[in-house]
């Protein structure tokens, strides 16, 4: 071949590349946008009877002035974990992560304890949770 | 396009009792095929992916008159469509018949494949129990590990939210069986099935849709000791106990794909008189006995995940 029909091959292979990526960014872009967006978990008073409480993928944990809110999404690979009221710890179902109560890591594939999440206490003794989605 | 259904009728004509077995295997996959098509546009008239997508599941089941009858169908249909074809390209491999096939057609055919084995995978969120769900999670997080890519990889195949079955839904019903139905057009026109195979393919889903009961869906809030994923998965999720899930997840099956893709490549050089000919059969033996392995090795985690759990 040619230096010139190389270069002329070349050329074209590029523009080519170039015009797919320029139609790929913004189609991808477009695809994967997600809104950032949270939900809210409310605990009634009658949601708090237990010292470990939990609703819709949040465990609320301690009374009074202690209580804090972990996210049941298992730190590994997101399944929700179980709490076991017999070893007070929480065990993930998929691949055997396991959490004390304080949501600290004990065992198994994940790198790091489950995840704590703000919360506010509010004039009517309920407690709101926020999750990201 | 000749060289093509060349190298399937070929394939087709052969003789003898195992031959007959390979030639029966595609048509029966293939009626398997149409009858979970049609199963699964019956059933779309009431799934939806939005909302409680476990009770519209469940409604389906016990509510939709015959609902029962088509979901089962459905599932083992496209089972038996997916075993078969895979049956089918260990049969290929295993006597070697990827020399016959360009790499291009080949490519193809491996690609298909993977396609078929993501509908199975989504089909498998979409029941939206609670074992669907952290499928759905782990394939999510699974995706996002990969460097660069990975946020976008996972957004491709899984919503958020309300919207966490959508895509599921769209890849499992629209992308992947066109993208399926494209890749083998050419391919499977040597092996359409005539009557007799689909009687027999309605006949076998049939029975087993009237005597087997569906499994028992686990309802998203329930707790469950164990959740395991579906059966092709069961070796990945055994490995994930231990292993980093980038390279488990990621990393190895692609690797395998890559062996699985470059050995017609690999055994054309070895075919030819070149002065690379004797290096490239010693590499193309070696491609063909790892990738025989690691299958057996994946088979057995497979086995044993389902007999000990993963
Ligand atoms: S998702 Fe919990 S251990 Fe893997």
């Amino acid at each position: 071949m040619k230096r010139r029909e190389f270069l002329k091959k070349w050329m074209s292979s590029t523009l080519y590349a170039a015009g797919a990526a320029a139609l790929a960014y913004p189609a991808l872009s477009f695809m994967t946008f997600r809104r950032a967006k949270t939900r809210e978990v409310v605990f009634g008073q009658n949601d708090q009877g237990a010292d470990i409480n939990h609703k819709e993928g949040v465990y609320l944990i301690g009374t009074g002035d202690k209580i804090r809110a972990l996210s049941a999404k298992c730190t590994h690979l997101g399944c929700l974990v179980n709490y076991n009221p017999l070893t007070r710890r929480f065990e993930c179902p998929c691949h055997g992560s396991v959490y004390d109560i304080t949501g600290k890591k004990l065992k198994g594939p994940t790198t790091r304890g489950l995840d704590e999440l703000p919360l506010t206490k509010n004039s009517d003794g309920s407690i709101t949770v926020k999750v990201e989605i | 396009m000749n060289e093509r259904s060349s190298v399937v009728n070929r394939i087709a004509k052969g003789a003898g009792i195992a031959v007959t077995f390979s030639t029966a295997m595609p048509r029966l996959g293939l009626a398997s095929l149409f009858i979970c098509l049609l199963s699964g546009i019956i059933l779309s008239f009431y799934y939806r992916p939005f909302g409680n997508v476990f009770q519209n599941v469940e409604e389906i089941t016990s509510l939709v008159p015959y609902g029962w009858f088509f979901r089962q169908i459905h599932y083992i249909t496209g089972q038996a469509f997916v075993f078969l074809m895979l049956f089918h390209t260990v049969d290929h491999f295993v006597r070697r018949r990827y020399r016959m096939y360009p790499a291009g057609e080949w490519t193809g055919l491996v690609t298909a494949l993977i396609a078929c084995f993501l509908t199975l995978f989504t089909g498998f969120i979409l029941k939206g129990d609670k074992e669907g769900l952290f499928a759905g999670t782990i394939l999510l997080n699974m995706l996002d590990t990969i460097p660069m890519a990975g946020k976008w990889l996972s957004r491709i195949f899984v919503g958020s939210g309300d919207a966490f079955f959508f895509l599921p839904y769209l890849h499992h019903c629209l992308f992947l069986p066109v993208i399926t139905a494209y890749l083998i057009r050419g391919h499977v026109s040597a092996w359409l099935p005539g009557k007799g195979f689909a009687a027999v393919a309605f006949v076998a889903a049939g029975t087993y849709a009237i005597l087997v009961d569906p499994f028992m869906d686990i309802p998203p809030e329930a707790q469950a000791q164990i959740v395991t994923g579906p059966w092709f998965f069961l070796g990945i999720q055994t490995l994930l106990k231990s292993w980093n899930p980038f390279y488990v997840g990621i990393l190895l099956p692609c690797v395998f794909v890559v062996l699985v893709l470059i050995i017609p490549a690999v055994s054309r050089f070895s075919g030819r008189e070149s002065r690379f000919k004797a290096k490239s059969g010693i590499a193309e033996k070696g491609l063909y006995w790892a990738i025989l392995a690691a299958s057996g090795a994946y088979l057995i985690l497979i086995v044993k995940a389902l007999v000990n759990g993963p």
